[in-house]
């Protein structure tokens, strides 16, 4: 479980990060040659640009010394952090021009970006010009709230290892969830716990027990709980923080319930007793949400108890050299019953063969150093077992995806380019992707890059025509068939300092954009929320490689 | 300027690379199989209460362990859970001996008719239909270690990891490792350390600053591992002594500023071309803390910015390759510079595995082949099973190791490592990179010999409750994994018991040693002083009777 979560992190953060700053000449002399001579292996020269400011306590004033000042502007691959010094100050110097986001972290502050009101605002871009000097970027964070209580058992003794966290109503993919917000916590020996950093809000507060042990022979489980005292969201007291309050000794009384075990053996595709690790995930849930776990025996048996009812995915690994080997997964729904006999066979990860190709309208060279993976179409489903594969010189690839319907997700330094199509053997699947089957390989993948991006950009005037710089500009799909699509067909802009939005990467389509004066995170893919405002949107068509400049009048939001 | 060796990778086999009790080979004779796990009458029944306040503790788990070998049963039958008022009762146990033990998160676990903390409980024989009353236990509170964390201003520090550490011998040094959970410091800078067993522990303090290793910074502050009370340095750091149940308080850090420095260098391939875009990770040795993260640019170079002094592994991950490089740095004060790290194939130990002229030899599927880490990179053991034809081809990172083979069970166990013919048992074997070792011959043995004695202290009583080691005489032997080493305690019949090669051998009883302690060679230099010398040849049947050691300062 832990390798795996950092190799999935360690995805994440690649297109995050960047070196693109430093000057390093290194000398290695049994070296032939380079393998790449395009203009991607000269380091950038310096920017001319400088940004400063200050950071303080919201509430004091009181300058905020060793706080973490990042600026990011992922199109030029420009990453940079600074410190505060003991007057809170901070510098940037031989800054790129770019467009930026600017972020301020500090302990237990609310960390804030640029443009943001509510730490709940997407952040606006700081458009910095060569040779310009930004003063007086100053940013007064305000003292996060704090929870602290304590989690007690049927008979009021304390239980540790509870997992606690703050929540929220988010909006995914068109359902209204309940997901964590920021920093969680567990219980100590004690059973209490301290909730610190929240942004001011409205919260419900969740309690999960899981299983440290899961070979004992206890027969409770706790259910999952929101405070007050229930395991229904619907009934859940919400909780309203204002900026730096806090809220003491909250005490919640976890509920026992049957626990389940579940035991069966695991079998390797040559039919061998397959040993490694076997895990149990809670469905439905987003993320990892690990509710038990061990290792297999030698002989290919496994129980696992502690299970509290709900609905589960058991997933069994071997691991080899570079990840693992075979998997296995099941579904199950414990209700208390003990599960025993699953039979579990493992598989080994299917390949998919193929190449990235160049758009043939466009004289370019491919950008190197690629990788992509597979990720699953349904964003609820379990991100696991997926490793990325990385891309040769000459385009080819080899990867391998655990079994399921499948996108393609391209990592790496794009620099300009963005994915024009999809294709298995011809056929174009870009949209719907491709299906991966236990034990199959899949040949034939094409994945064509453009660097001719859309752009759709604008300004916007409020109702007695004044040009304003506070909004949100969405822009999606008028074919709600495409809104299912990850990534491709729905996207926002915030304003920079002239007041102007910048949409860049859509897929070429028929398109609404719109301004508008809130709105929640999330609600760019709510469907019910798209079609609340697409009568006030105006309609376009954007072609590829096209830029288009869109007037918008605010709207507000229903 | 340091330039390092360049080695590949396999999977993180921490538990083949770390010398552990397990690896010992199995001294105990088989004796009886576990009974059935139906079919009992006798009943054990009793009250758990916590020591400190005497009132009864509810959800303890209270389990009949049986003294017989073998797996445990799962689910394990002869266990229960107390109720609200500390109360239990175990049923359906069938006739036989067992000892009762009481576990609980957060308590120290209790065996009944323990001589000591965590010691081993008084066996009891139950007959057909026995109701065992009044087995009452009592459970103090595990450790628990409190304070909290300033830094050079005296203010809290949010988000440090406050580890709980201890000397381990570990891939050939003594080095101080993480020995139970840590915490993490709050808004105001306080932790709360529990779950703690009894015993010597240093606190160490870290400031892990996740971003910093990935992004374009002209910071160079920072904080070193910081040792309560204050230090920077291990030899300076205060031992804190956790009697069983006690909650130590205002166990309070100052963190120690520091200039980080800056590792760079080079990623590049098997043929020597720089590689863009790769990440690079470099890993805090086995402290386990502290992880910095950082990319190569087109060029291949990269730099990882935030390292304080101490010992890392370097690994270039090809993602969801099979390719790497894994490289061990040690950071002292200054930059290190032109660091090359070569991305190749995992290189290979290929080979087959023999048995010493004897009895039925075990199967092919139970034996595993297994890499212990002789070199200090972090991580990068190997293990493979053998295949039905008893050959076997194992991938790992290049570097130092020592080829070992778990026993397949109690008769068997490895008898001797060959290379190319030679015996390289005790001497490590390098890996090449990008390249393998193909024969290799591990060679198992059935020729063990028993030995066993009992155990008195200076009064003449009998003692039941200790450990013995017994060790070859040799210390050239003493390489992780060996075969001359054996750690048992006695059983039933008041005995030890240990089968070992022919050979000379010491043998000593102590009271108590940390798990795992007896494979360190310091271990052993000191305990030669007080053991006992003997031999034993080949078919031959030893006794040996020991005198209680106290043990040794360690």
């Amino acid at each position: 479980m832990k390798h795996l979560l950092a190799a999935s992190f360690a995805s994440l953060a690649l297109g995050a990060s960047a070196h693109a700053q430093t000057t390093f000449s290194t000398q290695v002399g049994q070296l032939a040659q380079p393998a790449n001579n395009n203009s991607n292996s000269t380091p950038p020269t310096p920017g001319t640009a400088t940004l400063r400011g200050h950071v303080t306590a919201a509430d004091s004033g009181q300058p905020l010394r060793k706080a973490q000042v990042r600026i990011f502007a992922s199109d030029i691959r420009e990453n940079r952090l600074a410190t505060t010094d003991a007057d809170g100050r901070y510098e940037f110097k031989e800054v790129r021009a770019g467009r930026y986001t600017v972020s301020v972290n500090k302990g237990s502050y609310v960390g804030l970006s640029y443009g943001q009101e509510r730490p709940t605002d997407p952040p606006k871009p700081l458009q910095i010009l060569d040779n310009q000097t930004v003063e007086r970027l100053d940013f007064a964070l305000p003292r996060g709230s704090v929870i602290t209580g304590r989690v007690v058992d049927e008979f009021g003794e304390p239980i540790s290892d509870v997992q606690i966290a703050p929540q929220r109503y988010q909006s995914i993919q068109g359902q209204r969830r309940l997901v964590p917000a920021g920093r969680q916590t567990s219980t100590d020996d004690m059973g209490e716990f301290r909730l610190f950093g929240i942004p001011p809000g409205q919260y419900y507060l969740s309690a999960t027990w899981r299983s440290t042990n899961p070979s004992n022979e206890d027969k409770t489980a706790y259910a999952p709980m929101y405070f007050p005292g229930t395991e229904n969201p619907a009934q859940a007291q919400r909780i309203t923080l204002a900026v730096g309050q806090q809220l003491s000794d909250i005490v919640m009384a976890l509920k026992p319930i049957r626990a389940t075990r579940v035991s069966g053996t695991v079998t390797g595709s040559d039919g061998r007793p397959m040993t490694g690790q076997i895990m149990v995930m809670a469905t439905g849930g987003f993320g990892f949400n690990m509710s038990g776990g061990g290792a297999i025996q030698p002989d290919g048996t496994f129980s696992i108890n502690g299970i509290a009812p709900g609905d589960y995915t058991l997933r069994a690994q071997s691991f080899g050299p570079g990840g693992p080997t075979e998997t296995a997964t099941v579904k199950i729904t414990a209700t208390g019953e003990d599960i025993a006999d699953l039979r579990l066979v493992g598989a080994k990860p299917s390949t998919a063969s193929g190449r990235i190709v160049l758009d043939p309208a466009i004289a370019a060279s491919l950008p190197t150093g690629l990788s992509l993976m597979t990720m699953p179409m349904d964003p609820g489903e379990m991100m696991m077992g997926m490793q990325p594969a990385r891309m040769a010189d000459d385009g080819s690839f080899e990867l391998k995806s655990a079994p399921g319907r499948m996108r393609i997700n391209m990592m790496g330094p794009m620099n300009g380019f963005t994915v024009r199509a999809v294709r298995l053997n011809g056929t174009d699947i870009t949209d719907v992707g491709l299906e991966f089957k236990a034990n199959e390989d899949i040949s034939g993948l094409e994945v064509e890059l453009t660097n001719k991006v859309t752009t759709i950009s604008g300004l916007v005037t409020n109702a007695r025509g004044e040009a304003i710089k506070e909004y949100t500009a969405i822009a999606f799909a008028q074919d709600r068939e495409k809104w299912k699509v990850a990534g491709r067909y729905q996207s926002m802009g915030r304003p920079d300092q002239d007041g102007r939005f910048k949409i860049a990467g859509l897929a070429p389509s028929d398109y609404y954009v719109v301004a508008l004066d809130k709105i929640d995170p999330g609600q760019v893919t709510d469907p019910e929320f798209l079609d609340a405002i697409r009568t006030r949107a105006t309609a376009i068509t954007i072609r590829e490689g096209e830029t288009r400049t869109v007037d918008l009048k605010i709207s507000t939001v229903p | 300027m340091s330039r390092a060796f360049v080695c590949l990778v396999a999977v993180l086999t921490l538990a083949w690379a770390q010398p552990s009790p397990a690896q010992t080979p199995p001294s105990q004779p088989a004796r009886d199989t576990p009974a059935a796990a139906t079919g009992g009458t006798a009943v054990v029944r009793g009250r758990v209460v916590e020591a400190a306040t005497g009132r009864g503790l509810s959800r303890v788990q209270v389990r009949a362990n049986t003294t017989m070998t073998g797996p445990p049963p799962v689910p394990y039958p002869w266990a229960a859970m107390t109720d609200a008022d500390g109360r239990y009762e175990i049923k359906g146990i069938p006739a036989g001996t067992y000892a009762i033990a009481a576990t609980k998160p957060n308590y120290v676990r209790s065996a009944f008719g323990a001589e000591r903390v965590e010691g081993p409980g008084k066996r009891m024989t139950l007959t057909d239909g026995q109701v065992l009353d009044k087995i009452d236990l009592r459970l103090v509170r595990a450790g628990v270690v409190t304070g909290r964390v300033v830094d050079e201003f005296g203010d809290p520090v949010t988000d440090v990891q406050v580890v709980p550490m201890r000397y381990q011998f570990v891939q050939g040094s003594r080095r101080l490792t993480r020995a139970g959970r840590g915490a993490q410091t709050n808004d105001i800078g306080e932790y709360r350390i529990f779950g703690l067993s009894p015993g010597q522990y240093y606190v160490s303090a870290v400031l892990q600053n996740v971003s910093m290793g990935q992004q374009d910074t002209n910071d160079r502050s920072g904080y070193a591992p910081t040792y309560y009370p204050g230090t920077g340095n291990v030899a300076e750091a205060q031992r804190l002594t956790i009697a069983q149940g006690q909650t130590l308080t205002a166990v309070n850090l100052t963190l120690l500023p520091t200039q980080t420095v800056r590792a760079s260098g080079i990623v590049v391939d098997a043929q020597g071309r720089p590689m863009g875009n790769v990440g690079v990770s470099a890993m805090q040795g086995f402290s386990g803390m502290g992880y910095f993260g950082g990319q190569t640019k087109p060029d291949g170079t990269f730099t990882i910015n935030g390292l304080t002094p101490g010992e890392y592994t370097l690994r270039a991950n090809l993602q969801g390759n099979q390719e790497q490089a894994v490289l061990a740095l040690r950071i002292d004060g200054s930059d290190v510079t032109d660091l090359q790290l070569m991305v190749t194939k995992p290189s290979t130990i290929r080979g087959r595995v023999a048995f010493e002229e004897g009895g039925t030899p075990p199967k092919a599927s139970a034996i595993r082949v297994t890499a212990m880490r002789a070199d200090s990179v972090v991580g990068a053991g190997g293990g493979v099973a053998v295949k039905d034809d008893l050959s076997f081809e194992m991938p790992l990172p290049a570097g130092r190791v020592f080829v070992r083979s778990p026993a397949p069970g109690p008769n068997w166990r490895l008898n001797r490592v060959l290379l190319n013919g030679i015996d390289v048992t005790d001497s490590a074997v390098d890996v090449p990179v990008n390249g393998s070792l193909n024969d290799v011959v591990v060679e198992l043995t059935d020729h063990l010999y028993p030995i066993s004695g009992r155990v008195t202290d200076s009064n003449g009583t009998l003692v039941r409750d200790c450990f013995v080691i017994v060790f070859g005489q040799d210390p050239a032997g003493w390489t992780p994994g060996t075969r001359y080493l054996s750690s048992t305690r006695p059983g039933l019949d008041d005995l030890f018991h240990a089968k070992m090669p022919a050979g000379a051998y010491y043998a000593i009883a102590v009271t108590d040693v940390d798990p795992g302690a007896w494979t360190d060679p310091e271990f052993l230099t000191q305990a030669r002083e007080r053991a006992t010398k003997f031999s034993i040849a080949a078919g031959e049947t030893k006794t040996v009777d020991l005198p209680l050691s106290p043990a040794p300062v360690f």
